[in-house]
Parts: C-alpha cells; sequence; structure tokens
C-alpha cells in the first residue's frame, strides 16, 4: 500500500495548491445546486439508457424506445450508462442523478488538470491556476456540470487522466503511466468519442513536437491499444448489432471532426483566441512548440470551445510563470502574520488564485441566477414534473405526444411515454434523420398556433394523441422563449382539440374524436 | 499640491477600484432587473419571464405595440432596446400577445372587421447566402390574430442594403389592394396582394430635386408613412417625407398638391424629421394633420385654415425624446409612442397622463377597438384641446444638458446612450477615464525614459 501511495504523483506538498484548485471547484458545484434545483439542460435519453440496460439484466439494449416513433439505436459508448444503471438500481432517482453526479466528474476532472499544469510548468501555483481556470470556466462547466454531465464531465476527466498518463510516460518513462494512461483513454473511447479524439490528438502532439523517439512512440501506441483492447467488445457489438454505418453516419451531426474552424474564423474576436494569444506569447518567450501546436489543434479540429478552453488554462497558468519569473519585484520573500517568511512569487499566486476565485464563483452566480442564464439553463421545473407524473398515470402506454420546449427531452424518461419529435438519439439513425427532427423540433417548439403545430408535425409525419404545451418561459435547445397564452388559447379554439390536462405551467391537449 | 509618489498610487488605485466598482454594479444590477429601460422595467421583465401578472394599468381595449430595436452593428442583442418586438396589453394590464421572431417591426394595424387581429410592417435582415452574397432585407407585411395566434403572410419584396431601405408603413385600401410607403425606392405605391402588380405608384423625384432631403441615393427622402385619404373631395395619397420635413399629398393622377404641403424642407419650426402623420379629415373637425414631431421632441397637430396648416396643438413633456407616433382616439384622448423616452403614453383632453406603458424602443402603438390608427378621433381644434409643454423647473440636471444640445444631437446621444447609466454611474465613468488617465500622465512623469515620436522610435533618458 505504502509503495502504491508513494508511486502516486502527489504529495502532502500539494495539499495547498490542489487544495485551491478544490475550493474553486467546490465553489462552482455548490453555486451550481444553490441555482439550479433541478439539473441544467438534459440526460433524459441518457437516464432511460441506463433503465433500460439495468431492466435488462445488464445486457445491452439494441433500442431505447420512447424518442420517436421508431425509437432510436442505442449506439452510445457505454461504460457511464452501465454507471448510472447501477446507481438506479441501487435507488437513486434520475433527476437527482442528473443533479448532483456531474459535480463528481467534474472535481474528479482537477485532479489531472492540476497534475499536469503543474508537472509541466514546475511550479505547483501553475498546477493551481490551471485547475482554478478549469474549475470556474463557465463555458466548461455548461457542459460539465450540466445534466449532461453524467457522461461529459466523466468523458473529460478521463480524457484528461490519459492526457496526463502519456505526458509522464514520454516524460519520465512511466511504465505504471502506459498502463494508467490505457485504462483511462480505454474508458475514455468507452464515454465519448469526442474526448477520444482530443486524447488520440494530444498524445500525436505530445510525441510528434516534444518526444519523437521510438520509445516514445511505442509507449503511445501501447497506450492506444490498450485503449483499443478495452473498447474492442463494445465496438464489436456495436457494428454487429447496428453496422458500421451507425458510426461513421452520427460522426458529422454535432459539429464534426474540424469542426472548430469555421468557429475560429468566423469569431476570431471571441474568448477562443485568448488562448491563442497566450500560446504566441509562450512560443515567443520560450519556443513552446507543444503548447502552441495543441492550442491551434483545440481551436480548430473541435466546434466545442470547451477543448481549446482546457488547454487554454494549462496555457494561462504556463505563460503566468514564465511572466511572475520576469518580474524583479517578486523576488525575494514576505514576512507575513503566522506564516514566516514567504516566497513572493507564491504569495503572489495565492493572492491571485483567491481574488480570481473569488471573482470567478461572483460571476458564475450572477449568470446561473439571471432569467436568461446562458450557460445552466432547466428543462424542468415543478409544473413539468407534475405534468409528466400525470402523463404516466392518466395516459395509455403506448400514447404519443409531441412535447414543445426542451422539456422533451425529459419527457420519455420521466413519463413513460413516446414523444414523436425531437432530436435525441436521432444522430445515430444518419445525419439527415437528425438534421430533419432538430429542425422540426426547434420549429414546432416556436409555434405560437395550433395549426404552426399541427403542420410543422405533420411535416415528418407526426400525428401525435397529445400536444404538450409550455405556459410562461421555457427553453428551446437552451434558449429563453416565452409564450403568453397564445397557443393555449388556439388549442382551446380548434374543434380538433380539447384540454386533457392543466397546471400553471403546462397545458396538454388531446386529439378530439 | 502634490503628493508623494506612493500617496498618489494608492489614492488613484482607489479611485479607480471605487469607480470601476460602481460602473460594474450599476451594469450588473441592470442585467439582473432587465432596468435597461427608461421608466418601469416591469414590462420588459415580463417579456423574458412570462410573467401573466399586470404589468400596466388597465384600459378597455387591448393595445398593440410594434418596437424598433435600436442595434445597428449585430441584430443580436437581448437588450430591452435592442429586442425588436409585437407585444399587446390585454385591459387588465397584463401581456397578452408577444412575438419577437422579426428583426424590426412598424407599422400596426387593426384589420377591418375583426376584434383581435392586427396587420403590421416587418423587416427580416436576410442572410449573405439568401442575398446572391450581399447586403439585403426582407420588407412584409404580416396578419396575425393576437388570441389564436394564426399568422398569415399577406406581402413581401426584398430590397438591397438595411439600414435605409426597410419599409416603415403600409396602409390598407380594400381587401386586396396596399398601399406602402417604400423607403427603398423613394416611391409609394398601390400593391394588388392577389396578382402581386402595382397598380399606382409616385416617386418623389417626380416632384422633388435629389438635392433636396437626406443623401441621394443612400437615404433621400425617407419615406416613412403613407396614408389612403380624400382632400377637397377626391382621393389622395399622403406620403410622409422624412428627409425633406414635409408630409405631402399626391393625388391619384399622381399630381402634388403643393398647396396641401405641410412644412419645407430645412424649416424645423414646422415639422422636423417627422413619423406617422395621421390625416383627420373635415368631418372629424378636420382636415387637421396629428404628427410625431420626432427631432423636435413633441406631438404637434396642424389645423387646415384658410388654405394653411395652422398649429392647432402640441404636446410634450421633459422626458419625451423622439416621439413617432400620436393617434387620436374616439374618447379625445391621445396615444403617443415616445421612441427614446421609451414608453407608450395615453393623454386626456386636459394633457395628463392617464395610461402608460415602459416599453424598450417603440415605433407605433394601437388601441385595438378605437379605429385604425386616428381614424375614430376628432381634432384638437375641435376638441379644444389645450397644448402641453416640458416643465422646465422638473428637469433633472441631465435633462437641462440634454435641453441645452441640438435637438438631433440629443435624440443621437439617446438612441444608443445606455439605460443603466444614471448620474452615479456617469459619474462613476467619468472619474474612471479621468483616474486612469491621471495616472498613466503621473507614471509616465514618473518614468526615467521619454518616448520620442521620431522613426523608428526612440528610447532615451531624460
Amino acid at each position: 500500500m505504502s509503495r502504491v501511495v508513494g508511486r502516486l504523483p502527489i504529495t502532502r506538498d500539494d495539499a495547498r495548491w490542489f487544495g485551491a484548485t478544490l475550493a474553486a471547484g467546490l465553489l462552482a458545484v455548490a453555486v451550481y445546486l444553490a441555482t439550479n434545483p433541478y439539473p441544467a439542460y438534459g440526460a433524459g435519453l441518457y437516464l432511460r439508457i441506463a433503465d433500460a440496460i439495468a431492466a435488462g439484466g445488464y445486457a445491452p439494449p439494441a433500442r431505447i424506445a420512447g424518442y420517436t416513433a421508431e425509437g432510436v439505436p442505442f449506439a452510445y459508448p457505454p461504460l457511464q450508462f452501465y454507471v448510472l444503471a447501477v446507481l438506479l438500481d441501487l435507488g437513486a432517482t434520475p433527476i437527482a442523478l442528473a443533479r448532483v453526479l456531474p459535480s463528481v466528474g467534474v472535481l474528479a476532472a482537477l485532479v489531472p488538470v492540476y497534475l499536469l499544469a503543474r508537472d509541466y510548468a514546475g511550479s505547483r501555483p501553475a498546477g493551481a491556476a490551471a485547475g482554478v481556470a478549469v474549475a470556474l470556466n463557465p463555458q466548461l462547466l455548461q457542459w460539465h456540470v450540466s445534466a449532461g454531465g453524467v457522461v461529459r464531465a466523466f468523458a473529460f476527466c478521463y480524457a484528461l487522466t490519459a492526457i496526463y498518463a502519456g505526458y509522464r510516460a514520454l516524460e519520465h518513462d512511466s511504465r505504471p503511466a502506459v498502463a494508467v494512461g490505457a485504462l483511462a483513454f480505454g474508458a475514455t473511447v468507452l464515454t465519448h468519442p469526442t474526448y477520444s479524439l482530443f486524447v488520440v490528438v494530444s498524445y500525436v502532439l505530445l510525441w510528434g513536437v516534444r518526444d519523437r523517439s521510438v520509445a516514445g512512440l511505442a509507449r503511445s501506441a501501447a497506450v492506444g491499444l490498450g485503449g483499443a483492447v478495452v473498447a474492442t467488445p463494445w465496438l464489436l457489438w456495436v457494428t454487429s448489432t447496428h453496422g458500421i454505418a451507425v458510426l461513421t453516419g452520427a460522426a458529422g451531426t454535432h459539429g464534426g471532426v474540424g469542426g472548430g474552424a469555421a468557429t475560429l474564423f468566423g469569431a476570431l474576436s471571441s474568448a477562443t483566441a485568448l488562448p491563442l494569444l497566450g500560446a504566441a506569447y509562450l512560443l515567443w518567450a520560450r519556443r513552446e512548440w507543444f503548447l502552441a501546436a495543441w492550442t491551434l489543434a483545440a481551436e480548430l479540429l473541435f466546434a466545442q470551445p470547451r477543448f481549446v478552453f482546457t488547454v487554454g488554462s494549462v496555457v494561462a497558468a504556463v505563460a503566468a510563470v514564465d511572466v511572475a519569473r520576469r518580474l524583479p519585484a517578486l523576488d525575494g520573500s514576505i514576512s507575513l502574520p503566522g506564516t514566516g517568511a514567504v516566497n513572493r512569487r507564491e504569495a503572489a499566486a495565492a493572492a491571485c488564485l483567491l481574488l480570481a476565485s473569488v471573482a470567478g464563483g461572483a460571476y458564475l452566480a450572477h449568470e446561473m441566477t439571471l432569467g436568461s442564464d446562458p450557460s445552466t439553463p432547466e428543462f424542468l421545473d415543478d409544473e413539468d414534473v407534475a405534468a409528466m407524473e400525470w402523463a404516466e398515470r392518466e395516459t395509455a402506454p403506448d400514447a404519443t405526444f409531441v412535447v414543445l420546449g426542451d422539456a422533451a427531452e425529459w419527457f420519455p424518461a420521466l413519463a413513460d411515454r413516446t414523444i414523436l419529435v425531437g432530436p435525441w438519439g436521432v444522430e445515430w439513425r444518419g445525419p439527415d434523420a437528425y438534421t430533419t427532427q432538430l429542425a422540426s423540433f426547434e420549429a414546432i417548439s416556436r409555434c405560437d398556433s395550433a395549426s404552426c403545430v399541427e403542420g410543422e408535425a405533420g411535416a415528418v409525419g407526426a400525428d401525435p394523441e397529445y400536444v404538450y404545451l409550455p405556459k410562461g418561459a421555457y427553453t428551446v435547445r437552451g434558449h429563453p422563449e416565452v409564450t403568453f397564452g397564445t397557443l393555449d388559447r388556439s388549442f382551446a379554439a380548434s374543434p380538433d382539440w380539447e384540454r386533457a390536462y392543466e397546471n400553471d405551467g403546462v397545458v396538454v391537449y388531446r386529439a378530439a374524436g | 499640491m502634490s503628493f508623494p509618489k506612493r500617496t498618489a498610487r494608492l489614492l488613484l488605485a482607489a479611485l479607480v477600484v471605487v469607480s470601476a466598482v460602481t460602473v460594474v454594479a450599476g451594469y450588473v444590477e441592470s442585467e439582473r432587473t432587465n432596468d435597461r429601460v427608461t421608466g418601469d422595467p416591469a414590462v420588459e421583465q415580463a417579456f423574458r419571464s412570462g410573467s401573466d401578472e399586470a404589468v400596466v394599468g388597465e384600459r378597455e381595449g387591448i393595445t398593440v405595440v410594434a418596437t424598433d430595436s435600436n442595434a445597428f452593428v449585430s441584430d443580436e442583442s437581448d437588450a430591452p432596446r435592442a429586442q425588436a418586438e409585437l407585444a399587446a396589453f390585454a385591459p387588465d394590464g397584463s401581456v397578452y400577445y408577444y412575438q419577437n421572431d422579426h428583426t424590426r417591426y412598424w407599422d400596426v394595424d387593426p384589420v377591418e372587421g375583426t376584434s383581435h387581429t392586427v396587420e403590421f410592417v416587418y423587416a427580416d435582415h436576410l442572410d449573405a447566402d439568401e442575398c446572391d452574397g450581399s447586403v439585403c432585407t426582407r420588407n412584409g407585411i404580416e396578419r396575425v390574430n393576437l388570441t389564436t395566434g394564426e399568422r398569415t403572410d399577406v406581402f413581401s419584396r426584398i430590397t438591397a442594403g438595411k439600414h435605409s431601405t426597410r419599409w416603415h408603413d403600409a396602409d390598407r385600401i380594400d381587401d386586396e389592394r396596399l398601399l406602402i410607403a417604400d423607403i427603398a425606392q423613394d416611391r409609394a405605391f398601390i400593391v394588388n396582394t392577389t396578382t402581386g402588380l402595382i397598380e399606382w405608384s409616385w416617386e418623389a423625384q417626380a416632384d422633388y430635386d435629389v438635392s433636396s432631403g437626406g443623401p441621394f441615393p443612400e437615404d433621400w427622402t425617407h419615406i416613412n408613412d403613407v396614408e389612403h385619404v380624400e382632400i377637397d373631395g377626391q382621393k389622395a395619397v399622403m406620403v410622409s417625407l422624412r428627409n425633406q420635413d414635409q408630409v405631402a399629398f399626391v393625388d391619384m393622377d399622381g399630381e402634388l398638391k403643393e398647396n396641401w404641403t405641410l412644412g419645407t424642407d430645412g424649416d424645423h419650426a414646422t415639422l422636423y424629421e417627422q413619423h406617422n402623420p395621421d390625416f383627420i379629415p373635415a368631418e372629424r373637425g378636420g382636415p387637421a394633420l396629428l404628427v410625431g414631431d420626432s427631432e423636435n421632441g413633441r406631438i404637434v397637430e396642424y389645423q387646415r385654415e384658410d388654405g394653411e396648416w395652422v398649429e392647432s396643438w402640441t404636446w410634450a413633456d421633459q422626458r419625451m425624446q423622439w416621439p413617432r407616433d400620436a393617434d387620436r382616439l374616439p374618447n379625445g384622448h391621445t396615444l403617443i409612442t415616445d421612441s427614446n423616452g421609451d414608453r407608450v403614453v395615453e393623454v386626456d383632453r386636459e394633457g395628463e397622463i392617464v395610461w402608460s406603458a415602459d416599453v424598450g424602443f417603440p415605433y407605433e402603438s394601437e388601441r385595438l377597438g378605437t379605429g385604425d390608427e386616428s381614424t375614430g378621433g376628432e381634432s384638437a381644434a375641435s376638441l379644444g384641446l389645450p397644448s402641453h409643454e416640458p416643465a422646465p423647473e422638473n428637469a433633472s440636471l441631465f435633462d437641462r444638458v440634454q435641453n441645452a444640445l441640438p435637438p438631433a444631437i440629443a435624440n443621437a446621444i439617446s438612441y444608443a446612450f445606455p439605460r443603466w447609466v444614471g448620474l452615479l454611474e456617469g459619474s462613476a465613468i467619468v472619474v474612471l477615464l479621468g483616474s486612469l488617465l491621471r495616472w498613466a500622465t503621473l507614471e509616465y512623469c514618473w518614468r526615467d525614459r521619454t518616448v520620442a515620436f521620431r522613426s523608428p522610435i526612440e528610447f532615451r533618458r531624460k
């Protein structure tokens, strides 16, 4: 046991600086949980998958019912769904899981972030700086602490663990790191394809820019091979169940590889350009080629800015250390009450981290309590849950619904009824089906009359028995929308519909006759 | 008085921190409460929250408001004054209807024979791929039932550009024909929306020199309002040429009725870049013209007397900034849309405000059940309405500064000025900028190096 502890890359000396990282992470999580009584965004499909796995004795289901009339193929990497299935079997409730579990992944991911930045910069304060930057980045939190974080936050954690292990394996010839890297990479592949690509790109750059040795190539290949071995059973099952086309078809539906290039050139003034500035500084100041290449790759290859923000956090930490070393005013030490002499650079770093944490936490609290909360909008509220309970209780098990607004994502999971229109999981039926469902869902959700809903639903062959309408404020793909009863009045005036259920936030109409 | 360096730095740092915190706090507070309009933010808050509570006072009929947007760089902004909207307030004061799908909303009129249906003019800025790679705008007229949300496209055309090409007004002549104010081509035309054929048109160039008004061709006349009227027993088209400061009348043979023209290009005492003139005919106490005299910051009415237009009524208060619409209601009240004052107000026969809705950057409003614009109302002269002037003694310091500026400059500032900047935040911005500037100059003076602006830049000891 002591041998294992002794080989861990973290020691007592890291306690204070990693503690700063963890404190920032806890602050972000606390702000999120305090301001979000329901999970942000959706995880209904994920939980329905997990429920199907548990119900089927942990055999992978071929299809998931409830999402569109024909259901959707189950071709997602399965690891986290099995974790969720176990937790559901242990008695966890779906909403509580989606609200709390992502926070665990968010906090766990801070460990490899801290270690990577610490080792890369040779500075514990740098590790803490990168950790705090990742912990409080609203974009990263938006995707990781929200409901989908039950998958993505853990994919992020596994991916960063694999990358840190790769760094150790190449820089320190560490064999245990190769084993950890293989396991973490395998876990990443079994969790999320985009994060897996991030790992692969990072390894290629680590070896190609910093190493270029045959031994390094062998160690990197061992990680890749190990990961492939871990993931092979799932890949075999998916391709034998659904065919290879299910994977290639889904690949281009969420921005795809290279999607960042369009984002970059369309918005170079945005915050995603900041990491490039930091990388350019390090290239100029320290001939830091790896971080420059890593930043550029993250910027260009990934449509989702969370990857470049992650890399940017390490870049910012390394750049901060470089700048601090150039400032003579930070030479020497100062005396602080109770601690004696303290290195000036460490004191300055601690002060900056404290300030950043307070400012970042305050910003998150501000943003997450805005009426138009841009980073953690909730798809559900009490009225939605009540309406879905009614649907489960009072409608036939094979009843079909069209649900307007983002509550639709949760509807099959919580009401155990089918939605006829919605993009979730449809990427596995190919990009055309996905695009059609997405466009239809967005158009229907922004309708303000019964004829509009009927027309848009009819255009995709949907003929629902029930329509589920929000009242007041709701969201469509996370963006705020509002209705002042127009839809309700329109359905009420139509002879083709009759009101079946209503509460303060939802009204449900049933097709007449 | 000179301070030691350390004291001066501390003092300046304190000023920077305090003023910056004041500015940030003001901005955050306004963002959190949607308090970025002049006046009560309740309406704007309801537009975001979907609240069904009453946010304005009770009235007998529904009030519909079409709002413009002051976003001129990007169409994307969630600030209340940058959100273009069509909203309706129920008689109980709650929001009855809301949409914000279009880039801009302009004229809104009730549809005859209906109780809750309106027709409105909109503009949609199109993407470059919809404009053959350039910039263009879809100008259209749409009909919506405010109760059921049913929407019908009536007519639309794409015009090149956006800023000075967006149609602002359409006037329904009958079931099939619309009279349209075409800013893009400096003309008014009647289109049959069933056949799509233009049946009548009058081009400003037929009677106006291109040296008049605004810059030709970018924004020459800015024809922003049309009305199908009857003068001297003949059908005619009333045209508001904003940049010529004139309301003109053209008969159906296309002849300008020059002796009926109100205003002269550059005569800002009569009209100054007006909006939405309403013609009140003789049978309702006219002929009279009720006009949003926008750059003059007032509503003005002119009565036709002995072949001349004579000013018969004005209304303004201290808050009024760039009003762009006024409708005389059947009860003698006037419904005023005050664009940069961020409000729609109803003033009674005594000139007192009896109802108001604070809305970001409104363009035009209608009270349903009172007829299209001023068609149910009588002239101020026949009603004996007293004029209402702003009370200078009630003016705040900010108002006084604004009043001292030329109207066009004051309105331009008001157009873009962020509403969350009050006296405190404004003072903090001045202190912040002044402190930073002073600090920078002091630091420069304290340095033992100087920058000489020669080629190449040279550093040397003083």
